[in-house]
């Protein structure tokens, strides 16, 4: 994949000496040096408290950090958020605080509208991005409603709709059973975009990286493919992690739904 | 998450259903507007305008059973001001009371249990109503069952470490409950509103839906309203 050659194209994503410290105080990135290429899904494995939302959430300037911070070569400004935010879509951890409208159609639709498209353009993104969570249909349902599941891709959806270029998403397959979960990897695989994935799932985990880093006490402590990362059972274990179940197993993991 | 919602209804199909929401808007606000005004003593107005209502009522094919369970959430209130009012005023005042305020409920339940509630949103916005107001509302009805299941998880968390004590120590822990409850909502807040961020909120929203009349709204609007002043001008003559 795109992540393992060096191409003269510009990162779609690129951190340099990235530090970021909370209101009271708390350090939760500290010098983080990163580039993602076009393409590339960087999936971020670290325990509780490292600090990887802290760096999903800098990456569209909802945390501003300290450090140079650039998204296909433009730079996270005041200045620049507008562009920032098309260009990176932000998958949240808990469905709850993404889906805010009463219906799926004007949750969907809500990024687009900041868009400024007109109507017919957002009833097309929206039933597109739909179709592409699998969820094709579910305009008028009420997002009270939902299931966790349907929930979480309907936000997936919401953020699909404003066709970014870099996918940001925060633990996409927590709660989820595990034929939802199969079903939100499948998706994820074949959606083009860069992603910038965080997980407690060593599997997901592997079957889904181009490469894998590795946040430990606020720190980016390792970064590689995932054959060289998460099969290093003594260091996953010092940082707190484990070996992914499926290389034990011998099966390979399948991502498509059958 | 399925609790009970005001609008249970209004996935029917009926003839109700389908009229454009600022007609019906209009015509229930006339309606409570001529029933408000009636004079207290014009019994037979009251009694039409109950026809009236319950022609709708019919019309939009809820279970009579829903509509008057619902309907009698108001008359504990009524009841107390009318009971209070009756120690010094003639009889027709409590009647007054009792029966405006029940028919003012059962023309609300028509409307909200006949229109599913954004749709009441947008068609309140497009009558004139402020945005921050409607904005606030849709946010009310998106999260009031998030909340209610947030302070049922608090309570059920209580309960389970509490040793069947009473007294300042439940005292105490409810105002905990409360507390985190405050914080939760708080937290809560600010991370829709970076969600909306994230999406490109920039302090005001859009919306899509445009509604158009059809000859079904003109033909209720003139039905409704014809109706309504015929009785009004017999209550007044
Ligand atoms: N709003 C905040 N104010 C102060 N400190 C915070 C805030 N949010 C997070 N932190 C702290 O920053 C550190 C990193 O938090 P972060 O949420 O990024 O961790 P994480 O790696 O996403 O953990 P998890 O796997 O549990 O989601 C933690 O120590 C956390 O306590
Ligand atoms: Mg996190």
């Amino acid at each position: 994949m795109a992540g393992h050659k060096m191409s003269p194209v510009a990162p779609a994503i690129e951190l340099i000496d990235v530090s970021f410290t909370y209101p009271d105080g708390r350090v939760a990135l500290r010098d983080i040096n990163l580039s993602v290429a076009p393409g590339e899904t960087l999936v971020i494995v670290g325990p509780n408290g490292a600090g990887k939302s802290t760096l999903l959430m800098s990456l569209n300037g909802l945390n501003r950090a300290n450090g140079s911070l650039k998204i296909g070569g433009t730079a996270v400004t005041d200045h620049n958020l507008p562009e920032i935010r098309r260009l990176v879509g932000v998958v949240f951890q808990d469905p709850d605080d993404q889906l805010f409208m009463p219906t799926v159609f004007d949750d969907v639709a809500f990024g687009p509208l900041n868009m400024g498209l007109d109507v017919h353009e957002i009833r097309h993104s929206v039933e597109d991005a739909l179709g592409l969570v699998g969820l094709a249909g579910f305009q008028e349902r009420l997002s009270h409603h939902l299931s966790f599941g349907e929930k979480k891709l309907v936000s997936m959806a919401s953020v699909l709709a404003m066709n970014p270029k870099v996918l940001v998403m925060d633990e996409p397959t927590a709660n989820l059973d595990p034929r939802a979960k199969r079903h939100l990897l499948s998706i994820l695989g074949e959606l083009p975009q860069t992603k910038v994935i965080s997980t407690h799932d060593m599997n997901a985990a592997y079957v889904l990286a181009d490469r894998v880093a590795v946040i430990y006490q606020s720190e980016l402590v390792a970064i590689g493919p995932p054959a060289a990362i998460l099969t290093d059972e003594p260091r996953l274990l010092e940082y707190g992690l484990e070996l992914p179940t499926i290389l034990g197993t011998g099966r390979t993991w399948k991502t498509r739904e059958t | 998450m399925n609790s009970p919602s005001i609008d249970r209804f209004s996935h029917l199909d009926s003839p109700i259903n389908r009229l454009d929401p600022r007609v019906k808007t209009l015509c229930i606000l006339a309606f409570v507007l001529a029933v408000v005004l009636t004079p207290p003593d014009r019994y037979a107005a009251f009694f039409l305008y109950v026809v009236l209502i319950f022609s709708v009522i019919f019309l939009s094919e809820m279970p009579l059973s829903f509509v008057l369970k619902r309907s009698l959430i108001i008359v504990p209130f009524a009841l107390m001001i009318g009971l209070f009012n009756l120690f010094f005023r003639p009889f027709s005042v409590f009647f007054n009371i009792l029966a405006k305020s029940w028919l003012s409920v059962l023309a609300l339940i028509v409307l909200s249990g006949t229109t599913d509630f954004p749709t009441l949103l947008k068609a309140l916005e497009s009558l004139g109503v402020p945005k921050l107001l409607t904005t606030i509302l849709s946010f009310m009805y998106r999260y009031i069952f998030t909340l209610i299941d947030q302070v049922a998880k608090l309570e059920r968390a209580r309960v389970a470490r509490s040793y069947g004590r009473r007294g300042l120590i439940q005292l105490r822990a409810a105002g905990n409950i409360l507390g985190s409850l405050f914080i939760n909502t708080f937290e809560r807040g600010e991370r829709i509103y970076q969600a909306m961020l994230a999406r490109g909120y920039h302090g005001h929203a859009h919306t899509t839906r445009r509604f158009t009349l059809t000859r079904a709204d003109a033909a209720f609007a003139a039905y409704f309203t014809t109706a309504l002043a015929a009785i009004g001008w017999q209550a007044i003559r």
